[in-house]
């Protein structure tokens, strides 16, 4: 096994690292660059131990580690459908446990900052005795490894040719489709599966966060697990634009102003935000905290959406979402979101009006 | 009359098509060329669906500067067009007349026309290529533009199709709407003289 633990090394975790280089030294800088050194070991004991106190930043913890190990599966899935690559298509024919273990190596190997990092933390949890933090941190990578190889192993076995298909109910329309159902039919009917996980993992992202106990009414608590749940959804918006620039086309000849199809692109945002506003709402989020909450994660889904007017690039977007999630978080942390919704409408709109005519796709990224 | 003034497109580094001064009048035009030769490029960028270099505009309409206007007089049709598969022919053509503020009447006759009232309520992904076109066709015509673009209108369309195309073009000619077209296969309307350009060395020029 050990040539073929070796040709996928070569084929996926070298590259890997290589493309990711830049991203990994922005990611050193941020740890090890801008604190003092004499204060470094203070300084990540500091973030090591609000990790395995604060349940809220052990959340935002594992919402990185979740969007790290999401492109991981993107960067393999991109580089097995490159046909030079079809030859690890042939790891089909080795046994079900070899695979397993050889996929769950692999992913290992991609992981390995994030394992460096959480023996630390981990060293430092039983030290301090937080055994029900480190607990979690443990299930919660193990989960994550095991259903990254899980999945891929699925994936060099072709079995996501013969997938389970999920038929979401169909709602019958009468009259002529507005723009927005274009979008929302497409998810519904082409691509339910991940339409449905999208959604679930991000109502069960609020129904999470609103799970954490808080001495008096706190509105952010629910708008950090609406902000995990519109991370979920950038496969979803990614998918929008996709979709956009393979069978909308068309749109551009139309007779539409600028703003009307900002104004359509909003109203598809709007329509499915709805179950994850009417889950705050049941939670007794105040009536204005929720229309600002809604106005935020529409501008926040918008500028996802139109940042990807600049470039339709899966590997790029998720480097920058990662970065616009952090961004986010802090905002939201220090009660300043209301200031970010407007940027967010604003840059939205603006990229919008600059890059909407002005985009071509490369035609292997459609 | 449509004018393109110092139009440039390139792709990346490479030229695909450069128009100092073109005009064009009213009728048909024929554009020629081999295969990769621009013709299909220089169609999008006059639809305004690519970005490009110059300016070009229609009746006075600057498409810079009036964009809803100017899309208003153009239409255009693409080769091998894509459309979202989970739609229906209908909700597509319901969505132009809407969007082109169509008169459903005129829209009735196209669809009777060019005999496609048989499938346009099934999803777009049920259909053959040719069907696709028909149905393409069909939202090409619809609307009041000054110009109608089509690019290789008689691939994929059965030899039947042929004629209802032509009746339409001299119809909608009548009504003063005026064509620029591709193709490669012979497109012969006896009673509408067409005039011919020919797409070469990155710049296109009356034949």
């Amino acid at each position: 096994m050990l040539s073929v633990t070796k040709v996928l090394g070569k084929v996926l975790v070298a590259r890997f690292y290589e493309r990711n280089a830049g991203l990994f030294f922005v990611v050193f800088y941020l740890m090890f660059g801008i604190v003092e050194s004499s204060q470094i070991v203070s300084y990540h004991q500091s973030l090591i131990y609000a990790t395995l106190t604060s349940a809220i930043f052990q959340l935002m913890v594992f919402g990185v580690w979740l969007l790290y190990s999401l492109k991981c599966i993107q960067f393999i899935a991109e580089q097995l459908r490159q046909p030079q690559n079809q030859f690890v298509f042939q790891l089909a024919l080795i046994n079900h446990s070899q695979l397993f273990s050889q996929s769950l190596q692999l992913i290992l190997l991609l992981h390995l900052p994030v394992l460096a990092y959480t023996t630390f933390i981990i060293a430092l949890g039983f030290q301090s005795q937080n055994y029900i933090s480190v607990a979690s941190i443990i299930i919660f990578q193990a989960a994550l490894y095991l259903a990254s190889a899980r999945w891929l192993v699925y994936r060099i076995q072709a079995q996501h040719l013969f997938r389970f298909k999920l038929d979401l109910p169909r709602i019958t329309w009468k009259w002529p489709k507005p723009l927005p159902l274009f979008y929302l039919g497409h998810l519904t009917t082409q691509l339910p599966t991940v339409f449905f996980f999208a959604k679930v993992a991000s109502l069960l992202c609020i129904f999470g966060f609103l799970q954490i106990p808080v001495d008096h009414y706190e509105v952010r608590v629910a708008t950090l697990g609406l902000l995990f749940g519109l991370a979920s959804h950038s496969v979803v918006v990614f998918e929008l634009r996709k979709m956009e620039e393979r069978f909308l086309l068309f749109m551009r000849t139309l007779p539409i102003s600028l703003l009307n199809r900002f104004l359509y692109l909003a109203i598809t945002y709007t329509i499915l935000l709805i179950p994850e506003i009417i889950m705050l709402a049941i939670n007794h989020v105040h009536v204005i905290d929720l229309a600002g909450i809604y106005l935020f994660a529409i501008g926040f889904l918008l500028l996802c959406h139109t940042h990807l007017l600049k470039k339709l690039d899966n590997e790029k977007y998720l480097q920058w979402m990662l970065g616009f999630f952090l961004i986010s978080f802090m905002l939201v942390l220090f009660k300043i979101y209301w200031v970010e919704l407007i940027v967010l409408w604003l840059l939205g709109y603006r990229y919008f009006k600059k890059y909407y005519y002005q985009f071509e796709a490369a035609s292997e990224t459609v | 009359m449509l004018i393109l003034h110092h139009v440039k497109k390139e792709y990346g580094s490479n030229l695909i098509i450069q128009v100092d001064q073109l005009q064009f009048d009213s009728g048909l035009y024929w554009i020629k060329g081999n295969n990769g030769s621009g013709k299909s490029t220089l169609l999008k960028v006059i639809a305004g669906m690519i970005p490009f270099e110059g300016d070009i505009v229609v009746d006075g309409i600057d498409l810079r500067k009036q964009s809803v206007e100017y899309r208003r007089l153009i239409h255009y049709i693409e080769a091998e067009p894509l459309y979202p598969p989970f739609l229906t022919g209908i909700d597509l053509i319901a969505f132009f007349t809407q969007v082109r503020k169509a008169k459903k009447d005129e829209v009735d006759f196209l669809v009777q026309k060019f005999n496609i009232s048989s499938f346009i309520t099934q999803p777009i992904g049920t259909y053959s290529s040719g069907m696709v076109k028909k149905l393409s066709l069909v939202l090409a015509f619809i609307g009041h533009p000054a110009y109608i673009l089509l690019d290789e209108p008689l691939v994929t369309i059965d030899k039947e199709t042929v004629p209802l195309l032509y009746e339409v073009i001299e119809l909608y000619t009548a009504k003063g709407i005026h064509f620029l077209f591709t193709s490669h296969q012979a497109f012969d309307i006896p009673s509408l003289p067409h005039r011919e350009l020919l797409v070469e060395n990155h710049t296109i020029c009356y034949l």
